[in-house]
């Protein structure tokens, strides 16, 4: 065949018609004919304008401080350094970004400094502080782009223009506005990108709890819209995006040939600002999501990678395959566009803006057009036609192929990528094209270069860098795809991890999103290195082949990497495990606290069935009883006294309450309030070395109370706060020996207070963290005999033996679930010889030697 | 070519290699399912181990709550591909049986199910069921207060102060359309429309993001109170968030019988011309056996069972007096109170003066 050079460009023409073509025509003709659902709207042009305000301000934003990166970047592309400084820019948007949006959001967690401030302000100003951050986010996912638009389209200002204007002394407003007429193009492009990808975005919004145009059609589809209502509501949408991805076009193809990039001097100062930019917008964040990931320990990892760590290998795989697939849509093109006859030239750019308008309007159109087009029985039934009028095939065989290749396989993901990111390989390939040089193009055609072996040939490098690049690069945005992901995806036992980050966030999972993102970071980069590899030296292909192919084959080992030890602490040397969950005598529903009578010789667990049950050394349950009301809350602090007096703070009835080892009530006192005497939440009892009862609470009013023996008010010390003197949830007391000082687990200040017994502070130590010295909410501590405190470490999984001081003296036990492992501990308490810890996630009690 | 070669055999290996990860030897099921998608997972481990068949599932994204999947299982009645649908909320599945989409299904395991828990045609099962509940931050809202009674809301003293979901998805709806049937039912028509009034002079914001979307409003400090599933206030509780809940009751007497917390079961349902019809038979059997329902008491979640056998089981979970409702009564009258409370509550500003019943709210 002489002019098989159309192969490619068919094969590309095909993947448009499954991806996008067919599906709109499919979505147009089955639902057309319902009637009309009457579904409730919001006021869609005022979400319209909502949208496009977000779209424009982060646009605007990305605009500003994506131009200056820009510049450095097309500067430096023949440069050593090109290649590390292209990977930290392509950085953000590796991320998903609802994950840089939920980086900036984990910054002011309840409690925190910002979030009290805000708090103080009312929810206006917490409302503003969320638009805030989200804007942040989004901006720092953003800017990238238009870094990239500006150094791959402007770049025609030589080093000698800018050099010339600064020796005829021109100042910084005209030097600006000089490179503005150069960059615009760029510029221009590089914010319409943003604005549509900030306009469609509905996934960060939805957390933010905005509503958009975008959340509003998927409430259409979710309602049951027909598609006629949902394209008649999308409308304007639709015009947006045809309207974006016309300039986008037009922008890009303005020039026959793009010059060659712009080199020269970088000023220092534009190194500083850009480095500047990077830390705040790319380092910032990335450190939020590791120091949160390591929060939980690795046995988190762990047991992400046990859960979810199929699911992380299948969504990589498929989102190869997306991007494999485009590469070929990108060869295709590139293919058309150096064909001599206008007539296939247009037809490439026909394509090449059908992708862009696919890939422009919002997801959830592609979702619907994909789900009308390929469930074939509704079409058939619904347009009343068969299978054969359409196809001229059998309906039964068709119809059942093309059903089990989208229900059976991930065929249908791979064609919803396809319409979202086809545009990727759009502008490569047209960028490229319009960057090859006239004299190669002239050249081949003079060689008659036009069957499909001689134009991949002559223009190798070219081609092998468009193909590279694109799949990397929806590879990349695949994995965290999921606006059609969520609408399409077929039954399947793995399921794609975006899905997973996403529920995690809604159901409270912090440690699920941040270990998955950086995961998805780790394997995103790696695709980052081949596409830049690929387009400096497209001829290397073997080595960055090699490259990206390391860390996936890391990561089909991360389910195994599950047994490792991963976090070096040994775990308890347990002597006895008693509990289990459930619900009797015995059994634990998430135990809280615990107390230890050493001098008869039992062990007091109370948990969240409010029931207080006795055990003796040996794990043998006694007695219980339980709490006289419960509806609100359990309690959540035990003690013995002397006399063998169990006094318990019923936490959700703002009182403390004693009992004799029977469960016969002998004491309550405590109502709800802040005036002296009273509680919000009470935490904990100590006996003073005159029987005095000092009490802790939280809630607000965070501080010590002392009472007689008999719950009379004597005095009160600390407020709510972070300074010295304040407590934010003193969790847990205990005196010392000869009761001269008072340690407080001052728990979410991540600290331990001392004090003497009228709350003069004495001293306090430790900070939050996972060295030694450093605690994550200490919950509960107790007095070993030598005068050392064993701290429980509710967020490190951990007991801590400390000094009196706080320096460190040994750790012990680590999380997870086999004996001697953690989950969650809240409570600790024993006798010289043993230690009994309240291993609260397992739901069991563990008995150690002291550490002494 | 060889660049060819290789993406295409890229595309090959890497579609191969899915499709053996998809298809193993084993029979399979295919389910829907809009619970919690972490719960779901040890469910169908349990499941699988014990049965031997694989489970294909699909899930729902928490903004979108259950109404995707009901739209999908629409979309699919004339191509059924699901055998189960496991749906988070009931209200929506009753619709959907009463739409043809759901098949009888009846066994061993179901043929002493409590009768309002279960369809007429035994369509669908309830089990596992969430009470609806005010969640609030203590630190803000003063003890005095704290509401008894959903109508509570209504007082002034929470103007600019309460959200709720938005509820054309999840469960929202269906409570609101519970609170319609049993206040224009038991008491006089009216009472519905003017609790959304009070709603609506209190400015209460509806956000997109689903129930837990409003107990991280409330912890955040961007509102103070709001209406909720429990299981999303323990999980915020879990996380160390300083909010509370209540069980508010839906009248003001609380000596009356009967009128205490809206239950949300679980339902399941097997799907008419499901291609694996004994196997999803198996399926709704597991979902309903005590084991499950253990599963998901002991869960974050705390569902309460359900079943009279686990009715005293769970005490510290338990709904001393559940709202006595007529699931598919309210299940008739949810669109119709969708769309009375979208009428004013969607947009910001609220015409009030143009609705007449009920005269104003319940102030205290």
């Amino acid at each position: 065949m002489r002019r098989s050079g159309w192969l490619l460009g068919v094969l590309a023409l095909g993947l448009w018609v499954a991806a996008v073509g067919w599906p709109i025509v499919a979505a147009i003709r089955t639902k057309v004919s319902l009637p009309p659902t009457d579904v409730a709207t919001r006021d869609l042009g005022e979400l319209l304008l909502t949208s496009s305000r977000w779209g424009l301000a982060v646009a605007l934003g990305a605009m500003l401080i994506g131009w200056m990166p820009g510049v450095l970047l097309s500067k430096a592309v023949h440069k050593k350094g090109f290649l590390p400084l292209a990977i930290l820019m392509l950085a953000p948007v590796c991320l998903p970004a609802y994950v840089v949006f939920y980086a900036w959001w984990q910054t002011w967690p309840a409690d925190s400094t910002l979030h009290q401030w805000a708090i103080a302000g009312g929810a206006a100003r917490v409302r503003l502080l969320k638009d805030l951050t989200l804007f942040l986010g989004l901006l720092c996912w953003s800017w990238p782009l238009v870094s990239w638009c500006v150094a791959g389209t402007g770049a025609s200002a030589s080093a000698r223009r800018e050099e010339m204007l600064r020796l005829d002394g021109a100042g910084w407003g005209v030097r600006i506005r000089d490179r503005f007429r150069q960059d615009w193009a760029g510029l221009a492009i590089g914010g319409l990108v943003v604005f549509i990808m900030t306009f469609n975005n509905t996934t960060c919004f939805d957390l933010a709890e905005i509503y958009t145009f975008g959340n509003e059609l998927r409430a259409l589809d979710a309602l049951g819209a027909n598609s006629r209502e949902i394209l008649e509501s999308g409308s304007g949408a639709i015009l947006l995006a045809i309207l974006g991805a016309g300039a986008i076009w037009m922008l890009l193809g303005s020039r026959q040939e793009l010059p060659p990039l712009r080199s020269g001097h970088v000023h220092l100062m534009t190194k500083v600002i850009v480095a500047t930019i990077w830390l705040v917008a790319v380092a910032l964040p990335l450190g939020f999501l590791i120091r949160g990931s390591m929060g939980g320990g690795f046995g988190s990892i762990r047991e992400f990678a046990a859960i979810y760590g199929p699911d992380l290998v299948s969504t990589i795989l498929l989102a190869l395959v997306s991007g494999a697939c485009v590469a070929l849509v990108a060869l295709g093109l590139s293919i058309l566009w150096t064909d001599s006859r206008a007539w296939v030239r247009g037809a490439g750019h026909l394509q090449a803006v059908g992708w862009l308008i696919a890939a422009a309007v919002p997801g959830m159109l592609v979702g619907v057009a994909l789900e009308s087009a390929y469930n074939l029985t509704t079409i058939f039934v619904k347009s009343g036609q068969s299978a054969q009028e359409l196809f001229g095939a059998t309906p039964g065989t068709l119809e059942s192929t093309v059903t089990n290749l989208i229900y059976l396989t991930p065929a249908i993901l791979v064609l919803g990528h396809l319409a979202r990111f086809g545009f990727v390989a759009a502008l490569l390939s047209r960028w490229m094209a319009l960057r090859e040089a006239k004299v190669l193009k002239d050249l081949r055609r003079l060689d008659g270069a036009e069957t499909l072996h001689a134009q991949l040939v002559s223009a190798r490098p070219r081609l092998l860098a468009v193909a590279v690049s694109s799949l990397a690069i929806v590879f990349v945005l695949a994995l965290s795809e999921i606006t059609v992901t969520g609408q399409v995806s077929p039954p399947s036992n793995r399921q794609p991890i975006a899905l997973a980050i996403l529920n995690a966030m809604h159901y409270q999972r912090p440690y699920t999103v941040m270990i998955a993102s950086l995961a998805l970071i780790g394997f995103a980069l790696s695709a980052a290195v081949v596409a830049i590899t690929a387009w400096r030296a497209a001829g290397r292909f073997t080595r960055t082949a090699t490259l990206a192919g390391i860390p996936l084959l890391a990561l089909l080992f991360i389910p195994g990497c599950s047994s490792a030890d991963a976090d070096g602490q040994a775990p308890l040397k347990t002597k006895l495990l008693f509990g289990s969950a459930g619900q009797a005598m015995g059994q634990f529903n998430y135990p809280r606290a615990i107390a230890v009578d050493s001098q008869r010789e039992f062990v007091y667990v109370v948990d969240k069935t409010a029931r207080v049950q006795r055990f003796d050394f040996q794990g043998t349950p006694l007695s219980q009883w339980r709490m006289p009301e419960w509806e609100m809350g359990k309690p959540t602090g035990l003690n013995v006294a002397p006399d063998g007096t169990i006094f318990v703070a019923d936490t959700h009835y703002f009182r403390v309450m004693a009992y004799d080892a029977q469960g016969k009530e002998l004491l309550r006192f405590g109502s709800y309030g802040q005036e002296p005497g009273q509680f919000i939440y009470t935490t904990d009892i100590e006996f003073g070395p005159d029987g005095e009862l000092f009490v802790s609470e939280y809630g607000g009013n965070d501080r010590v109370q002392v009472f007689t023996p008999q719950g009379e008010f004597l005095y009160g010390f600390g407020s709510f706060g972070s300074e010295p003197g304040q407590f934010n949830r003193p969790q847990s007391l205990a005196f010392n020996a000869d009761k001269s000082e008072l340690f407080i687990a001052d728990a979410c200040n991540h600290r331990i207070v001392v004090t003497d017994r009228k709350g003069n502070i004495l001293r306090q130590f430790g900070t939050v963290g996972r060295d030694p010295g450093q605690f994550v909410y200490p919950y509960d501590l107790m007095i070993l005999e030598d005068g050392s405190l064993l701290v429980c470490e509710f967020g490190n999984n951990r007991l801590q033996r400390v000094t009196p001081e706080g320096k460190s003296l040994g750790i012990y036990g680590r999380l997870g679930f086999d004996e001697g492992e953690l989950q969650y501990p809240w409570g600790v308490d024993g006798t010289d010889e043993y230690i009994f810890v309240v291993d609260s996630g397992n739901n069991r009690v563990q008995k150690i030697r002291s550490p002494m | 070519m060889v660049m060819m070669a290789l993406l295409v055999f890229a595309i090959v290996m890497s579609m191969f290699v899915i499709s053996c990860m998809e298809t193993d030897n084993r029979p399979d099921v295919v389910l829907y399912v809009s619970a919690d998608e972490f719960i779901v997972r040890q469910v169908i481990a349990a499941f699988e181990k014990d049965t031997g068949i694989r489970v294909r599932f699909v899930g729902d994204t928490e903004a979108m709550k259950t109404a995707g999947l009901v739209n999908r299982l629409r979309a699919e009645a004339d191509n059924p591909q699901a055998d189960v649908f496991w749906s988070s909320e009931i209200f929506m599945t009753i619709q959907l049986a009463e739409e043809g989409v759901f098949e009888e299904h009846v066994s061993e395991a179901t043929k002493d199910w409590p009768v309002q828990f279960r369809d007429g045609k035994r369509r669908w099962y309830g089990f596992a069921a969430r009470p609806r509940v005010i969640v609030y931050a203590p630190q803000r809202i003063a003890r005095q207060d704290i509401p008894t009674s959903w109508m509570n809301l209504t007082w002034d003293v929470f103007k600019g102060r309460i959200v709720m979901a938005d509820p054309r998805f999840g469960t929202t709806g269906g409570h609101l359309a519970a609170m319609k049937s049993f206040w224009d039912g038991k008491y006089q028509p009216g009472i519905y429309t003017a609790f959304l009034l009070g709603l609506a002079e209190n400015e209460i914001r509806l956000l997109p993001g689903g129930n837990a979307g409003v107990v991280r409003a409330v912890a955040s400090g961007e509102a103070d109170i709001g209406m909720t599933d429990a299981d999303d206030v323990w999980a915020a509780q879990a996380q160390g968030h300083q909010v509370e809940l209540i069980y508010p009751l839906h009248s003001s007497d609380e000596s009356e019988i009967g009128n205490g917390t809206l239950l949300i079961p679980n339902t399941v349902a097997r799907v008419q011309g499901g291609p694996h019809p004994e196997r999803a038979g198996r399926l709704i059997d597991f979902l309903l056996s005590e084991k499950v329902e253990r599963m998901l008491a002991e869960s974050s979640s705390h569902n309460i069972p359900l079943r009279p056998s686990l009715a005293d089981a769970y005490p510290e979970y338990g709904v001393s007096d559940p709202l006595r409702i007529n699931y598919v009564r309210v299940a008739h009258l949810r669109d119709q109170a969708l769309e009375e409370a979208l009428r004013y509550l969607m947009n910001e500003s609220v015409e009030t003066e143009a609705v007449a019943p009920g005269e104003g709210s319940d102030a205290p």
